[in-house]
């Protein structure tokens, strides 16, 4: 697995109280959020970050949002 | 009549992996401690790799030598307490009385339960929708907590066995080894063993005044476990107890005798266990310091001083008795902890001026450290110091949980 922090932009949508990512944007590449696998958050001091770890055609994400700067990471990855 | 379920997460830390990155499914993999791949031990193993023999606390050399193939990923610790916390959060809708036995064990109790079975299949299938489709657990159900432990360790991964009363308590008991019930650890099993004992069904011959004569009060604990007694209450984990001591411990990335670099580590153990002291509203007055050489041995100490929550007053305690108990060998792992603590009243407040400024200046810290994250500010002696992760203790010992 490759640990990275570029910055992303990603498309989302509400369902219920909940926010899941539906698409993202990196290199130059559209890549659709198959399914969200897991969701789990973290604390940098008073910061919070979600991440959510996904799958897009066999192939293993995880996104980060930082709550405080409402900014996108892409902080892993695992590519066929 | 009460019923009792004990629900056991199966090779916790590492399903949670797999179910975060499925192309880690099906593969033998081991989760390390934190960022670090090396010095480090398997803390989890997943059923792929316990298959090949590796288990929980192996080192990694060991682990790649019995399962060449295994991948080794680094811990997360956030993921695994939110994935308990999620999990808690389904029980206490079939239970106030929860508790928290370790991060990936619970006890339930519940009241005129007609269908446990059905209770079970359901808490299943809800960890399977909300906490995730790869995450099992092996559920227990029995009259008391040892039982239903025991239920529960029977079958793995994802088992149901009921242990319905004490007939059949002891049926299991016959067939089961001595230790494999919670409570008979490996040092009981051998005084056990030194008297002739290897069975529960030898145990239940052995008179109650034999036993108290040579366990004491423990006697009549394993007098009771033999015939499937045990008078076991829940501790809901809205009451767990406060805590007896708080410590952390580090693993140098490699051997050293450079006492620079011990004193910061020292330094900064002692100040992560003073924040959590403070934050705790806590004070403690023993400091117990221990020491691990590159050959594994060892020494440790333990000392007396005023009450305190200060990292500096902690590390100046555990300096000195690194001082009186390092022979000069290389060092591999050094730990620092605080016991004997009491919470924090007006009576422990301090009218010295200089001793007022440092709770002042810890307070700040505390405020800015709390917003910007750990060691954001400190002590310019820590500049440049190796960076010190924190790993959630198994058994959760500090930890209440809001739900």
């Amino acid at each position: 697995m490759l640990s990275i922090q570029e910055p992303i932009n990603v498309w989302v949508f509400f369902k219920g109280s909940l926010i899941q990512p539906w698409c993202f944007f990196w290199k130059a590449r559209q890549i659709k959020v198959d399914k969200v696998n897991l969701v789990h958050t973290s604390k940098d001091g008073s910061n919070t970050f979600y991440h959510f770890s996904i799958s897009s055609g066999g192939n293993f994400y995880r996104l980060k949002f930082d709550t405080n700067k409402l900014k996108w990471f892409l902080e892993a990855l695992e590519e066929e | 009549m009460r019923t009792i379920l004990h629900i056991d997460f199966n090779s916790y830390f590492a399903t949670v992996e797999q179910q975060a990155n499925p192309r880690l499914r099906g593969k033998p993999i081991g989760v390390t401690g934190g960022d670090r791949m090396e010095r480090t031990v398997i803390g989890a193993a997943s059923v792929e790799a316990k298959k090949f023999g590796v288990r929980t606390g192996m080192p990694i050399w060991e682990a790649k030598s019995l399962c060449p193939e295994i991948i080794l990923v680094p811990g997360d610790s956030d993921k695994y307490l939110e994935t308990t916390k999620r999990f808690l959060n389904i029980l206490k809708d079939f239970s106030p009385k929860v508790e928290v036995f370790s991060i990936d064990e619970v006890f339930m109790e519940v009241e005129d339960c007609h269908g446990p079975l059905n209770l079970a299949m359901t808490i299943k299938e809800r960890i399977r929708e909300e906490v995730g489709e790869w995450i099992t657990c092996s559920i227990g159900i029995s009259y008391n907590k040892i039982m239903a432990k025991l239920a529960g360790s029977l079958y793995k991964p994802d088992g149901l066995v009921v242990i319905e009363d004490e007939e059949a308590a002891m049926w299991i008991l016959d067939r089961v080894e001595l230790n494999e019930i919670c409570g008979i650890g490996f040092r009981i099993k051998k005084r056990l063993n030194n008297m002739g004992i290897f069975s529960f069904a030898t145990l239940r011959k052995v008179p109650l005044k034999a036993l108290l004569a040579s366990f004491k009060s423990y006697g009549l604990i394993l007098y009771n476990m033999s015939r499937g007694i045990a008078d076991d209450q829940i501790v809901p984990f809205f009451e767990k107890e406060e805590v007896k001591s708080i410590g952390h411990r580090h693993t140098i990335n490699h051997d050293t005798y450079d006492t620079e670099e011990i004193k910061q580590i020292l330094l900064k153990l002692t100040e992560l266990i003073a924040k959590r002291l403070r934050t705790k509203k806590l004070r403690g007055k023993t400091v117990s310091f221990w020491l691990r050489n590159s050959d594994f041995t060892g020494e440790d100490m333990q000392l007396t001083i005023p009450y305190t929550n200060d990292g500096l007053e902690i590390f100046k305690a555990s300096w000195k008795a690194f001082h009186k108990i390092w022979n000069k060998e290389k060092i591999r792992m050094v730990g620092v902890s605080v016991s004997n603590l009491k919470s924090e009243t007006p009576e422990n407040l301090t009218f010295l001026e200089e001793l007022k400024s440092q709770e002042i200046i810890n307070q700040t810290m505390d405020k800015i450290n709390n917003k910007f994250g750990e060691f954001s500010l400190q002590r310019g002696v820590l500049l440049g110091s190796s960076k010190i992760r924190r790993m959630p203790n198994p058994f959760l010992a500090d930890r209440r949980f809001k739900l």
